[in-house]
């Protein structure tokens, strides 16, 4: 593995019946990169980070995580991730703070007490350690399930649709909150969305992925520069889009 | 093995959380009391027919022959506590690991639990514990509430104890097949109704059906402890269905051996009491099985 890259995935495939959720996927994500994973839904994303956290087995091909093999050494990775799924949940009828104890402990951390309290600190959530999870609004759910993903002090971090049901105030806020932990703490983001204004304002590099397949990726320097300003990467995302469901 | 101990925590914490839990819980440790109370509550009517009966013989200038019922045993008064363990205790069993299969999927955690460095193995294993300390402390419970009823109503000696506990030991096994199913057929079907009526059905399979149809129909073959011990079994059909049907009617393998340990089978018991228990135990191994097969199938991504 060239230990550049934290995130190495080679020819990674998956086929449900006859059709390519992700087909050939070559990526790589270099280290204390945000990395947004654009594309229409149905495009593979969902399966992609499945496949990158363990969770789904590939058809074929293999990706390195944090310098661990997905297929072969899965723990280790595991180990090493955060994860958010979409739409986040944790259980209910338990507390914040029982939550974050329990996937804490799960995570490897024995006594996690005062890390849950120093995360919750980060995240200007401290205030609702001890409500129960099913009384809290969505992008307070969001926080504590960011919390969850933190604690271990990932390598990487996940995110799927991490602004999906969220107000402006909560996105803003997650974006903030996201900036700020790839900056302190150098974690490697990678965060799936169909949203390009999500991309745009807070990702260093993308991807675009169209029907199981990598479009485009470049770091969002390079992909403004050789589209002049948004409004035309839209008008360029939306026409290869196109392209793609004529076919 | 450490993440086993913290699933199998959890598990025991959120199970006590439950209000379906705790109603059955409830209900069931007041059975307990009662069958005390009613077991002694018959016994003791018995003895007062034998009193007034001898006092009028001796009035009478008669000598009255000794009680026939002095020597009946004392843990006979828990009788009725073998049919409620196959009743509400089973409900018990299976609502408990329905809702430890059920738990992660109704939370929507499936995928967050298992993107944590937690293996299939680990989990089972801290399902498995959960459940089984959970159904322990239920019996202990039981066996508690017996014990003090029991000696509130007659004297037992230490054999006695013994065999209570037992009892609820082997108790403990049965209702564990229970959980088990009730446990991996959460994780295996996609409509939970469905998934609660499997275990249900083969809860009523094996407490009703298959008595009725092992007794050949003799008339309270699921709710009576023990086979019966005159031979009603004339015809040969009937024989030929008992033969065919005993050896699979776990209910009743239970009961005879739960009527042995508690030492209030009147002759030895009809059948093998070897059978009776390897039954019982490969009931729970099949069940246990069963549960690993579910989870090493479990879809991960599904929920
Ligand atoms: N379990 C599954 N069985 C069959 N098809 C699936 C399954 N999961 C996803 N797909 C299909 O794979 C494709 C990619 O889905 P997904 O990865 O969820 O897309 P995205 O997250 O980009 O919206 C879609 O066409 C979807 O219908
Ligand atoms: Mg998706």
């Amino acid at each position: 593995m060239n230990p550049q890259f934290i995130i190495d995935v080679r020819s990674l495939s998956k086929k449900y019946g006859d059709h390519f959720a992700v087909d050939s996927l070559n990526l790589k994500v270099a280290e204390g990169e945000i990395f947004g994973f654009l594309g229409h839904n149905g495009a593979g994303k969902t399966t992609t980070v499945n496949m990158l956290t363990t969770l789904l087995q590939p058809t074929s091909g293999s990706a390195l995580v944090a310098g661990f093999d997905i297929l072969r050494e899965g723990v280790e990775v595991r180990k090493r991730i955060g994860y958010l799924p979409e739409n986040v949940q944790l259980y209910d009828s338990m507390s914040a703070f029982e939550n974050l104890e329990y996937f804490a402990k799960l995570s490897g951390i024995s006594k996690p007490g005062e890390r849950i309290l120093q995360v919750l600190d980060f995240l200007d959530a401290a205030g609702y350690r001890d409500k129960k999870m099913g009384t809290l609004s969505k992008g307070m759910r969001q926080r504590i399930g960011i919390a969850q993903a933190i604690l271990h002090e990932p390598k990487v971090l996940f995110l799927d649709e991490p602004t999906s049901g969220l107000d402006p105030f909560g996105v803003k806020q997650l974006r903030g909150t996201l900036l700020r932990l790839n900056k302190e703490s150098g974690m490697t983001i990678f965060m799936n969305t169909h949203l390009l204004s999500e991309v745009t304002k807070m990702c260093s590099t993308i991807g675009v992925l169209s029907h199981g397949k990598l479009i485009h990726a470049d770091s969002l320097a390079n992909t403004m520069r050789r589209f002049n300003d948004e409004s035309s990467l839209e008008q360029v995302y939306l026409t290869i889009e196109e392209g793609r469901y004529e076919k | 093995m450490k993440n086993s101990v913290t699933i199998a925590r959890h598990e025991i914490q959120s199970l006590f959380r439950e209000r379906t839990f705790i109603l059955l819980l409830a209900v069931f440790a007041a059975m307990t009391l009662a069958s005390a109370y009613i077991g002694w509550s018959s016994q003791h009517t018995i003895d007062q027919v034998y009193i007034a009966a001898a006092e009028q013989m001796r009035q009478s200038g008669k000598v009255a022959p000794p009680s026939p019922f002095a020597d009946y045993p004392h843990l006979a008064l828990l009788k009725n506590m073998m049919i409620y363990i196959t009743l509400i205790g089973g409900l018990l069993a299976i609502s408990t690991g329905y809702a430890a299969g059920m738990r992660e999927r109704k939370a929507g955690v499936v995928k967050l639990l298992f993107s944590r460095p937690v293996g299939k193995e680990e989990f089972l294993l801290g399902k498995l514990l959960g459940i089984a300390f959970v159904l322990a402390a239920v019996m202990f419970l039981d066996a508690a509430i017996s014990l003090v009823s029991s000696a509130a109503l007659v004297s037992l000696n230490v054999q006695d104890i013994i065999r209570l506990f037992s009892f609820y030991g082997f108790s403990w096994v049965y209702l564990l097949g229970f959980a088990l199913l009730g446990f991996s057929s959460a994780l295996v079907k996609d409509d939970e109704v469905v998934a609660l009526l499997i275990p249900i059905i083969f809860w009523v399979a094996i407490t009703f059906v298959l008595p009725e149809l092992a007794s050949a129909l003799y008339p309270t073959g699921s709710l009576n402890p023990t086979l019966p011990q005159t031979d009603i079994l004339q015809s040969p059909t009937l024989q030929t269905i008992h033969g065919a049907v005993y050896p699979f009617s776990i209910s009743e393998h239970y009961k005879e051996t739960a009527a042995t340990i508690l030492n209030i089978n009147a002759d030895a018991p009809v059948h093998s009491g070897i059978l009776n228990i390897v039954t019982t135990f490969c009931w729970m191994l099949l069940c246990l099985a069963g549960s690993s097969i579910a989870v090493r199938s479990f879809d991960k991504t599904r929920w």
